[in-house]
């Protein structure tokens, strides 16, 4: 196995020792291990490369592979005696982890993830609208779509941003600041707020006008109750999660006994 | 397909829990994708989806950032879908009451992750020593024990809770039928909470009152 590809599975475990300290060091220092071992064959010039890395470091996890790539190429200069590499290389890990941590913070997780969840939540509607309780394997697909449908983007672009750090080094990082990056990231976005859009009427028109065991019963009752939720949970919109839950369970039960 | 071993129950959900700090980050411990593989692995995959996308939704932006540690959703997911389909199953009302039990956990999993970080600093500390020695082979053994011990923690931690749906439930059956009702209305009125929430953080619709 290469040891770029033994650095792309390693990536995986970046956060398998995170500790409130130094956070990612470790997990860091596993990436590049192998590199490492095989430059520094001397086990006191290992054990200084070795302790470089052993400083503070924290990225986004789907980024750190691509700081990885780039700290190995200078590690490799260094390794064949350019030592004035050795600040640069911390000054690298520096300067590169916070603003790769907010780009990977907001793509992945603050859009591709959500958009993904997003597409799953309107088949989740659609089938409890259309289909019986007990279609397992129509279910079960929703789960495993979203989860294909996420890490499809996500190991490709690791494996990508990876593998093009490794080619051409620091300016990898002008393939991210690309203008087309952000009209991706805007479409992606969009993408999320047209399913959004549509669970939301697909949820009142399923919900609404099923007859027997629904919930709802008279159209504009339901189109009331689900406008008073939407709005009163936007107003909550900065409360906390669990707050919320339990407001609106105990509302609902308040209801129930208003009702009873 | 029905699993009721709690011990292969735990390890599953232990995996699962790995998924949000500790390993892979493949997405595997969102409740969109754990409720219903637990649903389907406790057998009945549609409580699952819906208890998924409830909680998915409320805690849409909870994901680890930096240092910031989310309740753990996973385990507020699994416990709820474990719970319910093993004493009320196929019981919207069950699954709520389940839910509102489960939270809680969520917070308690949050702490637990909190002290095994804390364990992993003297971890690291061990394998800076054996590196000062030129022990390299710490290295690869630190990142390995610090992957067990959090699958480990959790697994112990599903093997004490999942057991105590039985004591939760018989809470569950001195609800007077108001309360139970209650809970079917929010069965459905959860969602819309959820869209709110979505729509606040993702969507950015926000209300300019409690800002």
């Amino acid at each position: 196995m290469t040891e770029r590809l033994k650095m792309y599975i390693r990536v995986f475990f970046i956060q398998s020792l995170w500790n409130f300290e130094r956070m990612q060091n470790i997990g860091f220092l596993f990436l590049i291990a192998p590199f490492l071992d095989k430059f520094y064959i001397d086990k006191e010039k290992r054990k200084d490369a070795y302790l470089r890395h052993l400083e503070f470091f924290n990225t986004h996890p789907y980024m750190a592979s691509l700081i990885a790539s780039l700290t190995v190429k200078m590690e490799k200069e260094i390794s064949d005696g350019h030592y004035e590499f050795i600040p640069a290389v911390i000054n690298l890990k520096q300067s590169t982890a916070s603003p790769l941590a907010a780009i990977g913070d907001s793509f992945f997780w603050g859009i591709l993830r959500n958009t993904a969840a997003l597409i799953a939540i309107f088949f989740i509607i659609l089938a409890e609208g259309i289909s019986n309780r007990e279609t397992v394997v129509l279910g079960l697909s929703i789960p495993i779509g979203f989860f294909i449908l996420y890490n499809f983007f996500h190991l490709f672009l690791r494996y990508f941003l990876t593998m093009k750090a490794f080619v051409f080094g620091k300016d990898v990082l002008g393939f991210i600041a690309k203008p087309q990056m952000k009209s991706y990231m805007s479409a992606i976005k969009k993408i999320g707020i047209v399913f959004f859009t549509a669970s939301l009427i697909l949820y009142l028109y399923f919900f609404s006008s099923a007859e027997g065991g629904s919930f709802f019963q008279i159209s504009i009752t339901d189109l009331l109750v689900f406008s008073a939720g939407f709005v009163l949970s936007l107003f909550l919109g900065k409360f906390a999660s669990i707050v919320k839950l339990y407001l609106i369970i105990l509302l609902c039960v308040l209801w129930a006994y208003i009702g009873k | 397909m029905m699993i009721e071993n709690i011990l292969l129950l735990s390890l599953i959900a232990a995996i699962f829990s790995a998924d949000m700090t500790c390993f892979g980050q493949f997405m595997i411990c969102r409740p969109i994708f754990c409720a219903p593989i637990f649903g389907y692995l406790t057998g009945d995959v549609a409580s699952g989806l819906w208890v998924g996308m409830i909680v998915e939704m409320i805690w849409f932006n909870a994901v680890p950032l930096g240092a910031s540690m989310p309740p753990d959703i996973c385990a507020i997911s699994i416990l709820s879908v474990v719970w319910t389909n093993r004493y009320f199953p196929g019981l919207s009302s069950a699954c709520i009451f389940a839910l509102i039990a489960a939270t809680p956990f969520g917070y308690i999993c949050r702490e637990i992750d909190a002290a095994g970080r804390r364990i992993n600093v003297k971890i690291m500390y061990w394998i800076e020593e054996g590196i000062n020695k030129t022990d390299f082979n710490r290295l690869n053994t630190g990142i390995f024990l610090g992957l067990f011990l959090f699958i480990f923690k959790f697994f112990i931690f599903y093997i004490l809770v999942i057991p105590l749906g039985g004591i939760i439930f018989s809470v569950y059956l001195m609800f007077p039928p108001f309360v139970l009702n209650g809970f079917t209305k929010a069965w459905f009125h959860l969602p819309i909470l959820g869209f709110g929430t979505v729509a606040y953080s993702f969507v950015n619709l926000k209300i300019k009152m409690f800002r």
